[in-house]
């Protein structure tokens, strides 16, 4: 930032001193703008690229819904919100599988076990994944206190957060 | 004495072209250097160094800005040129034309569509399954768009998992990238003793083994399977599987994963349960 700062300091003393030069203000424009993007896009690569209603995450590419729905839903009810989800502009949201749910758990964190810029109950969240035995009733959810991943009978009501493929991902078949 | 007869439009113009260079290799750059993949352009796989990929990055934003200075300001003679940039300024009837070099590299970036996958997970790995189930959880035909159930793990892939069995008790997930022990050995461990078994292990000429975390040992569950659940490749021993990630609820838990339904479980450090080491290939 200092040598910009000193770029920029020099090209508007030159323009003082002489002629006002129209390619130096252009420059001086273009530079000053790629330095904001440059210090910006700093701060997006992290895990998380975050906005209003939704949070990236540029590990995995996934999009994520930033805030959760409001009431519960038991699994049908949860499979259903988000296919009928419309949100920044983007109306391809789905329940995630179990896989791309846990891709959101932080562990060395706990109570919750998320990144702090996802703002996150430290309840269960359903994922799209049935378990696969015909003995069992279930679907596998995710306890964002700690992360553990548990089945849970599908009649009952949990929280619900959906993704779309965002960067790349998953693609309908 | 050479004076630069400079035209504003050329530094004009490589500075605008490396400004919209910079936001296509951007996306490239930024994805691959978060996961040490390499990047695909035009079908070619180039590694980039994360040294070089940010040196170029800042060189292509800031090396025009300077290059408009330099010429605009002084004179050739302050700038020191080399014999390369004399010859360069007398060929061009004594006009200074900077980063000529950097026309063919910015045409490449500009023509190449951000495109191809770099990441370690990019797609994640598909979780496997492929039937669809109703609300009592039996296999039911999967349910077309805007019907009830509609929208099940099954109805949306994600990248197919890539296994290849070396033959020599290993396998590599050609996905992840990750080389895997072939389970069976009847070994159960603590915790700790898991870590430095992994640590201590040379196997298959390779002494760079180690714990999985638990979220590489949950990138081989297979969630379509059950008894075990997982490609019958990796082995299965029937109980508990160490992963290297502690509970941070307890000091004296640690994660697990139960490789017959691939559930994972905050288990005791003192208790003994199988390994299985991985290595980052190649």
């Amino acid at each position: 930032m200092n040598i910009q700062f000193n770029i920029l300091k020099k090209i508007i003393h030159s323009r003082f001193r002489k002629q006002i030069n129209k390619s130096k203000l252009l420059s001086s424009i273009l530079i000053l703008t790629s330095s904001i993007f440059l210090s910006l896009s700093a701060h997006a690569i992290g895990p998380y690229a975050s906005r209003n209603d939704t949070v990236t995450d540029l590990g995995t590419g996934l999009q994520w819904q930033k805030n959760p729905s409001l009431k519960p839903h038991n699994w049908q009810n949860g499979l259903a919100y988000c296919e009928n989800l419309s949100l920044d502009s983007h109306s391809d949201w789905r329940l995630p599988n179990i896989r791309e749910l846990k891709s959101l758990v932080d562990y060395s964190r706990y109570y919750p076990a998320i990144a702090a810029d996802i703002p996150c109950q430290s309840s269960i969240y359903w994922s799209a994944t049935s378990v696969a035995s015909d003995t069992q009733t279930s679907a596998w959810s995710v306890f964002f206190g700690n992360g553990d991943d548990i089945w849970k009978v599908k009649s009952m009501s949990f929280n619900v957060r959906c993704v779309r493929a965002g960067l790349l991902g998953a693609v309908r078949k | 004495m050479l004076k630069s007869k400079t035209d504003p439009s050329e530094p004009l113009l490589v500075s605008l072209a490396c400004f919209l260079s910079f936001f296509l290799i951007l996306y490239k750059m930024i994805l691959g250097l978060c996961q040490n993949k390499p990047a695909t352009i035009h079908g070619y796989q180039i590694y980039i160094d994360h040294h070089v990929a940010i040196y170029s990055l800042i060189y292509l934003v800031f090396a025009p800005a300077v290059e408009i200075i330099k010429i605009q300001n002084k004179d050739i003679d302050e700038m020191k040129p080399t014999k390369f940039r004399i010859q360069m300024i007398k060929d061009n009837g004594g006009r200074y034309i900077p980063q000529l070099w950097l026309i063919p590299f910015v045409t490449i970036m500009l023509i190449t569509p951000p495109s191809g996958s770099f990441a370690e997970w990019l797609p994640l790995p598909d979780t496997g399954q492929t039937a669809c189930y109703d609300a009592n959880n039996l296999v039911i035909p999967c349910p077309s768009a805007g019907t009830p159930l509609f929208g099940q793990d099954a109805q949306y892939n994600g990248a197919t998992p890539d296994y290849v069995d070396n033959t020599n008790q290993t396998i590599t997930d050609l996905q992840s990238g990750l080389i895997w022990t072939r389970s069976g050995k009847g070994l159960q461990f603590t915790w700790q003793d898991a870590i430095s078994y992994c640590d201590e292990l040379v196997f298959a000429n390779q002494s760079d083994w180690r714990l999985p975390g638990k979220f590489e040992l949950e990138s081989i569950v297979d969630y379509g399977k059950f008894f075990p659940a997982s490609n019958k490749i990796f082995g299965c021993e029937g109980s508990f599987y160490w992963s290297s990630t502690a509970h941070m609820g307890n000091s004296e838990y640690a994660w697990s994963v139960f490789c017959n339904d691939g559930a994972d479980h905050w288990v005791h450090k003192s208790n003994k349960y199988y390994v299985r080491c991985v290595r980052t290939g190649p």
